[in-house]
């Protein structure tokens, strides 16, 4: 790396920041949907059941930047507001990762044996203390790893919203590139700070999936 | 002059082992062993597990390399990396312990697929072949059905089909009932004994020591990687000359 | 309050076949060549010389890592390197392709890991070749175990195309972006856009559960048994 290049590295290194805070954004809020969509696909409504699978695989269907240039053209003239790139960019992030997170919330809550629900109900427990105390504590152990990986689709799906302008990590690399004129070095310091971030990420990923069998 | 099938070549051994070694990276599993096995032999391995005795026979076509020595098959070197090791394969028949059907295609196809797909023989033909095969190895009655849906002493008998199918000189069975329920063992072990009547040349890993004795024309001790006895089974079983062998021998009839 | 006009952009919706076509014959070439590497990938996974092993794991680390506009990125303007014209459509492709592969050799890797090692034996012993192996005993094993991810993949696969537009390339997002801008209607341009998505994708969908029953229905009942 020439030392001209050098002088940028705050420029990466905030990039890296807001990349990994977006991201971690997109999936918190994600995960919030995605249970209540989960519920909604595990409810006993068939109405219900099938609203949460039309919004499943709608939002898995349609492209992340479609929904950034929706959200960040679209939305902003059908409700007279300019949104911010910040705003649009965790909207589509959010908006995607809830389909994901679904799934795995999903998964998680019917993994737990049926006998589960069975014995704390004829433990007189109320709805809130069995979610509480019996299918939670069971179900998060499922949820966790499989979200790691819904974390780092997240973070790579975040660079997209540097065509919109949103100034993360891709667009941080983009920006030092129009100011140095290195191209290709320029990507090629910003793809192996998102190797590093990622794979960082699916390690600490593994390590926690291995507690969790072992416990 | 009319055509003489399945003529030995010139009367000699159909196989050699020569001073054959086979080492799993530090462990030499197979020591310096040589051997010639005559058309029509019926040469039986016993011995303890981990001996060599399977390995031996996976090392005949390919399945392993050896390390040093050689191996003739036909007046042809095995070479388990040269391009001669297919048509060798296809001359030598090899049963599974695990009989290795393939799930996916039915008892039938499991036998026609490579007369068919690979020797090109015409379908109708194969299939014949097949079902005469099937009622050799008394399943004619299921040649349509798939791996999964028959007991394991049905399926060995299809991997013996299967093996046959492309009629080769030799057959090599590697413990071919030790993973059958009892009940199912003695058809497997009866098949058997019908081929080794028809004078095919067979080698066998075993501890149906019966089977030995009644079919075998050969018995071999191995250990440790080397024959420790060779000799007819009658006379191995009546009169061990090895110490190794009286031992081995009296650990299993107690069984 | 805004009006919702779907009139607007009828003017446009002329160019949305041509599109469409885009954004599938990306992905169709995509998937098939990502589809042919991937398997050949696999198998190279199981290869006996480490530095064969480590390059192909650190390929698909690179690339399971590395987001695909980046890639993208680094395709396009490496091309004039190379010698090549800039040319957005072969940088797509040859990006998507990198970036599927990857995924491809990791969807057959671990169809190959729950094969049996006797079915390989069984296959050799009996003579078939390593072509001839993969033809009749592999690939007809494998694809029963995979065909699910293969269908998530090639959802995937259409998903990624979308980031072609950003290279100048007239598939369906690069249409929403100029039909939305040229028209100010993008949320009209966006709903027509999303359906097409969704056409395509559920499509990958009910293709995948039909060939799924189809070919392997019958088949996966007898041989569970």
């Amino acid at each position: 790396m020439s030392s001209n290049l050098l002088q940028y590295s705050g420029y990466f290194l905030n990039g890296a920041l807001t990349t990994i805070w977006i991201s971690w954004l997109g999936l918190l809020l994600g995960a919030v949907i995605g249970a209540l969509v989960a519920l909604m696909r595990l409810s006993r409504s068939r109405v219900l059941r099938l609203l949460g699978l039309v919004y499943v695989e709608t939002f898995r269907s349609i492209p992340i930047l479609v929904l950034l240039f929706f959200s960040y053209y679209g939305l902003a003239l059908v409700l007279k507001v300019d949104l911010s790139p910040f705003v649009a960019a965790t909207l589509s992030l959010t908006l995607s990762a809830s389909a994901m997170m679904t799934e795995v919330i999903r998964a998680g809550i019917e993994s737990v044996p049926r006998g589960q629900w069975e014995a704390s109900r004829a433990a007189g427990m109320t709805a809130r203390q069995r979610w509480q105390y019996v299918i939670l504590p069971q179900a998060v152990r499922v949820i966790v790893p499989p979200s790691v990986g819904v974390y780092i689709m997240v973070l790579k799906d975040s660079s997209l919203a540097a065509i919109i302008g949103y100034v993360e990590l891709a667009k941080a690399g983009l920006l030092v590139r129009d100011a140095t004129g290195q191209n290709l070095q320029v990507l090629a310091i910003v793809a192996v700070l998102y190797f590093i971030i990622n794979y960082s990420i699916s390690l600490a990923g593994s390590a926690l999936e291995r507690r969790f069998h072992i416990a | 002059m009319p055509e003489i099938q399945n003529a030995a070549p010139a009367a000699g051994p159909i196989l050699k082992f020569e001073n054959v070694v086979k080492r799993f990276g530090p462990r030499t599993i197979i020591d310096g062993l040589s051997l010639d096995v005559q058309p029509g032999e019926v040469i039986c391995f016993v011995g303890p597990s981990g001996t060599g005795k399977s390995t031996l026979l996976r090392c005949v076509n390919g399945l392993e390399e050896i390390q040093g020595g050689r191996i003739v098959f036909e007046g042809q070197v095995v070479d388990a990396h040269a391009r001669s090791i297919t048509g060798i394969r296809r001359r030598i028949g090899m049963i599974f312990q695990n009989f290795n059907l393939y799930p996916h295609l039915t008892a039938l196809q499991n036998v026609t697929l490579v007369p068919i797909k690979v020797q090109g023989e015409a379908r109708a033909a194969a299939e014949e072949r097949a079902r005469e095969l099937f009622r050799k190895v008394r399943l004619d009655h299921r040649a349509d059905a798939y791996p999964g849906q028959l007991s394991g002493g049905e399926q060995q008998r299809v991997a013996i089909a299967r093996a046959l199918a492309t009629r080769p000189s030799l057959l090599m069975f590697d413990e071919p009932t030790s993973a059958l329920d009892p009940e199912t063992v003695g058809d497997v072990l009866e098949v058997m004994e019908t081929l080794a009547r028809e004078g095919r040349t067979m080698l066998v890993v075993t501890h149906e020591i019966g089977f030995a004795r009644d079919v075998g024309t050969r018995m071999i001790f191995m250990n440790e990687g080397r024959i420790v006895e060779d000799a007819p089974p009658a006379e191995m079983l009546a009169n061990p000359k090895n110490e190794r062998t009286r031992q081995f021998l009296s650990s299993i009839s107690r069984v | 309050m805004y009006t919702f006009s779907m009139q607007a952009i009828l003017p446009y919706l002329s160019a949305l076949p041509e599109a469409m076509w885009m954004t599938l014959s990306l992905s169709l070439l995509t998937a098939l060549v990502s589809g042919v590497v991937g398997i050949f990938g696999a198998l190279l996974r199981r290869s006996r010389l480490w530095p064969v092993r480590f390059l192909l794991g650190f390929y698909v680390e690179a690339m399971r890592n590395i987001p695909l506009l980046i890639v993208l990125y680094l395709v396009f303007f490496s091309l004039p390197a190379l010698g090549m014209r800039l040319d957005g459509y072969y940088a797509a492709l040859i990006a998507l392709t990198l970036n599927s592969t990857a995924y491809m050799i990791e969807i057959f890797r671990s169809g190959l890991i729950a094969l049996p090692r006797g079915q390989f034996e069984a296959a050799a012993s009996q003579g078939l070749t390593g072509a001839q192996t993969l033809r009749f005993v592999v690939l007809p094993q494998i694809l029963r175990t995979i065909y699910a991810p293969l269908g998530n993949q090639l959802i995937a696969i259409v998903i990624g195309s979308s980031l072609a537009s950003v290279v100048t390339v007239g598939e369906l997002t690069a249409w929403m972006g100029t039909a939305g801008s040229a028209s100010f209607r993008y949320f009209e341009a966006f709903v027509v856009v999303a359906i097409a998505y969704l056409v395509l994708c559920q499509g990958i969908n009910l293709l995948r559960v039909i060939t799924g029953k189809l070919l392997f229905g019958r088949l996966e009942k007898a041989m569970r048994q």
